[in-house]
């Protein structure tokens, strides 16, 4: 006990000064999503594994689709990047900021032709 | 003397989780109380039937935070067992080693709020101290400190390589150092054993009856463990003991957690030690076929029983979870009848209550 | 006792209307009749003093209609479990409080989701949902309640 005592009176303090002052992130942290619209082709199968409803894909003809994502409901759990075929989807280790609007977060992630890059 | 109700929650600073205690009280003395749980319940197992195998893994992960870990591993081989597919044996080995860091986390956790709850707030701030150690090497391995999404049906999500091994070795080499000190304080130390030897004495015969499990059986000399009598792999491949103390008071609950510490502290070593080479997912098919089974596992709290039916559709036909602080929780009135109001948080925490399990 | 003397003294007890059904993942699965369902508890209890009930699952069966299909599962050094069915229009069966005190909790919890009325105690309390939940069972039905 008292070995530990003295560690600690010696070692700097844990706090870290969020957000004044730099976060560090382990490299596998599953922060805020990235999207490749390149690779994305409307297949549907990161909406369907989604666990909170995050993703919505709108079908507008057979070819052209929108995919929509909504932060706020996302879970984080890193599902749909396990899921896409192509990697199109996938998380970074960037820190989620906060809000007081999280409906008017939702982000299209991409719109058009399957074979298109339009993102937004 | 007049009698008192003393009500104690759903909101209390002295619970970790809401539940309603109404307990009687005469002067000093405890007659009795009454229990009130299910402000917590969220219907998993009736939203487990409206949503797929795949979403289900992440929505079973949410029933409790301190052992979400192991309801997965359950819950995916359960799924695994109806698939007919057998996992990979390193990614057994990596379930198990996350299994053994939440029981570490889990009982630190415990010590600490048992220690909250006498007054002693320099033990309660070491041991969450020293479980921060644990929750890094978690979210280092897997990405999160709580909710790590380990598990997905056919094997883990992650690998290890040998720098990440050497990197948990270095942190439980020094997690060792730091906590046998505060263990053995726990030990020996005057104020604890005052306040816990001799408090609210369990027999063998009552926990049988109410089919008790986790270390508050094994304080009562009564040595149930899953990881020895109904193994998941590779629990049958390694050596480790099972705690017990005769003596079923609240000492003896305290003891068996802190004894299981270092267990699951040589046992992570262990682990690390015979962890085979090899691939960490199995291909599995997305639809399961009918059928059912039955998986016990050994959660930080005791026996946790997964019931899983399939229909051969999408999602699953029934779902049912029983998570050991369930039976624990009817020992709670027998427990207050007959002790002392001093000695009522020693005795809510003795029981380590995670309300969100037994709720879902 | 072992499973093939289990068998024996549950055929004397229940007679020609006990069932072996298929194992569960190397669990004995026996189905019992209502009726003798208390002997059989009583046999347990009293051959092994206190055998340990894991859980009592209740389920409706889509191939069972109009049936609703409860099951205990015990653990005795493996797992154990008896499977009792019973009409969905008026489910009663004995409860087991007497001989396992541990099986109340189980016990409320099957009757407030199924609307099962377990016979020979007082009445079942709600232990998850809300004391003036006014809605039908949870789980017969197809909607989700809110």
């Amino acid at each position: 006990m008292l070995r530990a005592l003295i560690d600690a009176l010696f070692s700097k303090a844990d706090t870290v000064q969020y957000p004044y002052g730099p976060v560090s992130l382990p490299e596998g942290f599953r922060g805020a999503i990235e999207f490749i619209p390149e690779r994305c082709t409307g297949c549907g199968l990161c909406v369907r594994d989604c666990p909170a409803n995050g993703l919505e894909l709108i079908r507008e003809s057979r070819e052209d689709f929108q995919l929509w994502y909504y932060p706020a409901r996302c879970a984080y759990c890193g599902q749909c990047q396990l899921t896409c075929p192509r990697g199109a989807i996938s998380h970074t280790n960037d820190m989620v900021l906060p809000t007081t609007d999280p409906e008017g977060l939702a982000v299209l992630l991409k719109t058009g032709h399957k074979n298109s890059n339009k993102k937004q | 003397m007049t009698k008192n109700i003393i009500p104690i929650g759903p909101q209390h600073p002295l619970l970790k989780e809401p539940i309603s205690v109404n307990i009687e009280v005469s002067g000093e003395d405890v007659l009795g109380g009454s229990l009130r749980i299910g402000y917590v319940h969220r219907g998993i197992e009736r939203l487990a039937q409206e949503r797929t195998y795949v979403q289900n893994v992440h929505l079973i992960e949410r029933i409790c935070g301190i052992c979400s870990h192991v309801h997965t591993t359950t819950f995916c081989y359960a799924v695994e067992d109806l698939l007919g597919v057998e996992i990979p044996p390193r990614a057994q080995y990596i379930r198990a080693l996350m299994c053994e860091l939440e029981r570490i986390h889990s009982h630190l956790l415990w010590i600490g709020i048992l220690a909250k709850h006498i007054g002693l707030d320099m033990v309660f701030m070491h041991s969450w101290h020293n479980r921060e150690i644990v929750l890094d090497i978690m979210e280092a391995l897997s990405g999160g400190r709580v909710s790590h999404a380990a598990n997905l049906i056919g094997g883990v999500r992650f690998d290890m390589d040998a720098e990440h091994e050497s990197m948990v070795r270095r942190k439980l080499q020094k997690l060792g150092d730091q906590l046998f000190g505060v263990l053995d304080a726990i030990r020996t130390d005057p104020t604890i054993r005052a306040r816990t030897i001799g408090v609210a004495p369990i027999t063998a015969d009552q926990i049988r009856e109410y089919s008790v499990v986790g270390p508050v059986a094994r304080a009562s000399g009564v040595a149930v463990d899953m990881r020895r009598d109904s193994p998941l792999p590779p629990y049958d491949k390694l050596d480790f003991n099972v705690i017990t103390y005769p003596e079923g008071d609240a000492w003896a609950r305290t003891m068996v957690r802190v004894d299981e510490t270092r267990e699951s502290l040589k046992l992570c070593e262990s682990i690390l030690d015979q962890m085979p080479e090899g691939p960490v997912t199995t291909r599995v098919r997305r639809k399961v076929p009918a059928g059912e089974t039955v998986i016990r596992a050994e959660a930080p709290r005791g026996e946790v029983f997964y019931y899983l039916r399939s229909d051969g559709s999408e999602f699953p036909a029934r779902l049912k979870i029983r998570t050991p602080t369930l039976a624990a929780l009817s020992l709670i009135p027998v427990q207050l009848s007959e002790i002392r109001v001093a000695d009522i948080p020693v005795v809510l925490a003795g029981i380590d209550l995670c309300i969100a399990c037994a709720d879902r | 006792m072992d499973n093939n003397e289990l068998l024996f003294r549950l055929k004397q007890t229940v007679g020609d209307d006990l069932a072996v059904l298929e194992t569960i993942n190397n669990e004995m699965v026996y189905a019992v009749p209502v009726e003798k369902w208390l002997n059989v508890a009583a046999l347990l209890t009293k051959e092994w003093g206190n055998i340990h009930l894991s859980a009592i699952t209740a389920q409706q069966r889509e191939e069972l209609e109009g049936q609703i299909e409860v099951m205990y599962h015990f653990w005795q050094g493996q797992g154990i479990t008896f499977v009792l069915t019973l009409p969905a229009d008026h489910p009663e069966i004995p409860s087991l409080i007497e001989m396992i005190p541990g099986a109340d909790f189980y016990e409320r919890e099957a009757a407030e989701m199924f609307g099962i009325y377990f016979t020979g105690r007082e009445a079942t309390p709600h232990l998850l949902l809300p004391d003036d939940w006014d809605k039908a069972p949870p789980f017969m039905g197809k909607e989700i309640h809110d």
